[in-house]
């Protein structure tokens, strides 16, 4: 079947190229001769080419490779001048991270009881300076917890303010001494222990602080010669406290012996320790506080 | 010694870049210099060009699967560049107000009358070149100037093969209009 020129124009730049099967060269070309209009483009689209092809080639000047890798080198230079200093930084901010997020979830992970327990120490410095203890507890939710104030034996004598800071100062009641005994209570929170034998409360109270506000200014009118500089978060922890009012010698102290997390409620146990012999007859006021995992449950306090 | 190992990996990766840009730059170098001046027409610039080709090219070297597929990114990058550069000669020219980009300079004078007689249709060529679009150029450089087939230019412009034989067809016949153009003018 003969062709027409639309199909013959579109053979034309492969009949250029030489790319057209032998019949299709034929059928171009038996066209072309019939076709003056045809013969014309073909011969021009053809002188095109050629014009093209016959361009003189250009070679690339001398030292091309050369100037290449200066260049390279001279980029490449500024880059390795970048590259430490990126290279270390990004490793800083990453340790600093590991680092932060140790000291920000480490002390609620019941996975690092023990390493828990080594920073609520550290950070619990400024409170030992006010006569207070820290152990290291937490526990899970539903879980007892029972805080023995064992360690705390109060130095009770008349003179009011050094015997509450004496009361409390030594770290090593901080550490356990038995560190079975923290892993059979599998708890982690920092209690924070305030006894002593001399405050301005003389009425028997019991009170919870939920928030720090409360708290120090309870503490200034408690303790009106000191200043509160304790760390206490108020975030996750709560105060329980316990005055047992006026008693008419030294030797009486007040002992917090047990928190249970109920469903319903919480209740913080404590017993009165009274004078085993003979004791200066002075006018005290003895009274626990303790930290506790904070929570909305109604506290209540008994007396054993 | 991690960072000793590391040290001495990043030396031997770095050889055999090196290794990798010097064969390339060796058998591609000419190839680049001529399309790279057959789009600008310009010495100086398709120098460096060439150069800054090759040193885009550096930074994905070992990443290409064949030849094919490295010749094909070369010719890309270099295409690119000129784009760029084009474009950059276009905004500043429009800026200025003035003038055409820089051509090379022939020197005429002792030149036999049959070698003047071809510099000068060589640089009509060129001038054509130069007016027209910078698709219907590129296909032409690739395609006419340059010798690659169908397949090769397709793999370049990344299109079928289709469209680079009926864009073929419109550029030749527009340079041939512009040729004639200014033959008759």
């Amino acid at each position: 079947m003969a062709k027409n020129c639309l199909d013959i124009k579109e053979f034309m730049p492969d009949y250029i190229e030489d790319e057209l099967s032998e019949i299709e060269m034929n059928e171009v070309e038996d066209h072309v001769k019939g076709c003056k209009p045809c013969e014309k483009e073909l011969a021009a689209l053809s002188m095109t080419a050629q014009l093209l092809k016959s361009l003189p080639r250009f070679m690339a000047p001398t030292g091309m490779l050369s100037n290449v890798k200066k260049e390279l080198k001279a980029r490449r230079s500024l880059f390795q001048r970048v590259y430490p200093v990126l290279k270390w930084s990004v490793v800083g901010l990453g340790l600093a991270a590991i680092l932060y997020m140790m000291i920000e979830f480490g002390a609620t992970n019941p996975l690092f009881p023990l390493l828990a327990a080594k920073f609520s120490i550290n950070t619990g410095r400024a409170g030992a300076e006010q006569s207070l203890a820290i152990l290291s507890e937490k526990e899970n939710p539903g879980r007892r917890t029972t805080v023995k104030n064992k360690t705390n034996k109060i130095d009770e004598t008349s003179q009011p303010l050094p015997a509450l800071e004496l009361a409390n100062t030594d770290r090593s009641i901080t550490a356990p001494k038995n560190p079975s005994s923290l892993e059979e209570k599998k708890t982690n929170a920092g209690v924070y222990a305030l006894t002593g034998g001399n405050c301005a409360v003389t009425e028997p109270t019991e009170q919870v602080f939920n928030s720090l506000a409360a708290w120090e200014s309870f503490f200034q009118k408690t303790f009106p010669e000191k200043k509160y500089t304790g760390d206490i978060n108020f975030k996750e922890s709560m105060l329980v406290a316990v005055f047992i009012g006026e008693r008419s010698s030294a030797g009486y102290s007040v002992n917090i012996t047990d928190v249970v997390f109920g469903k319903t409620k919480i209740t913080v146990k404590y017993e009165e320790v009274k004078p085993t012999g003979p004791a200066a007859s002075v006018l005290t006021s003895p009274y626990a506080v303790f930290a506790v995992r904070k929570s909305d449950l109604p506290v209540e306090f008994i007396k054993q | 010694m991690p960072f000793q190992i590391e040290k001495s990996l990043f030396t031997v990766l770095n050889s055999r870049k090196q290794k990798m840009l010097n064969e390339i730059v060796l058998k591609y170098k000419d190839r680049v210099f001529n399309t790279a001046y057959r789009f600008i027409g310009d010495w100086q610039d398709a120098n460096e060009l060439t150069q800054e080709t090759f040193i885009t090219v550096y930074g994905s070297v070992g990443n290409f699967k064949n030849e094919s597929a490295l010749s094909a990114e070369i010719y890309r990058i270099a295409i690119k560049l000129c784009k760029n550069r084009l474009s950059s000669f276009e905004t500043s020219s429009r800026q200025v107000g003035f003038g055409q980009k820089k051509t090379q300079g022939t020197i005429t004078r002792g030149v036999p009358h049959k070698l003047l007689e071809k510099k000068e249709k060589e640089m009509a060529v060129q001038k054509a070149l130069d007016s027209l679009p910078f698709d219907r150029k590129e296909v032409l450089i690739l395609k006419d100037i340059e010798g690659l087939s169908y397949q090769e230019v397709a793999a370049v412009l990344l299109c079928e093969l289709g469209a680079v034989k009926s864009s073929l067809k419109r550029a030749r016949n527009e340079l041939r209009i512009r040729l004639d153009g200014a033959q008759n003018g």
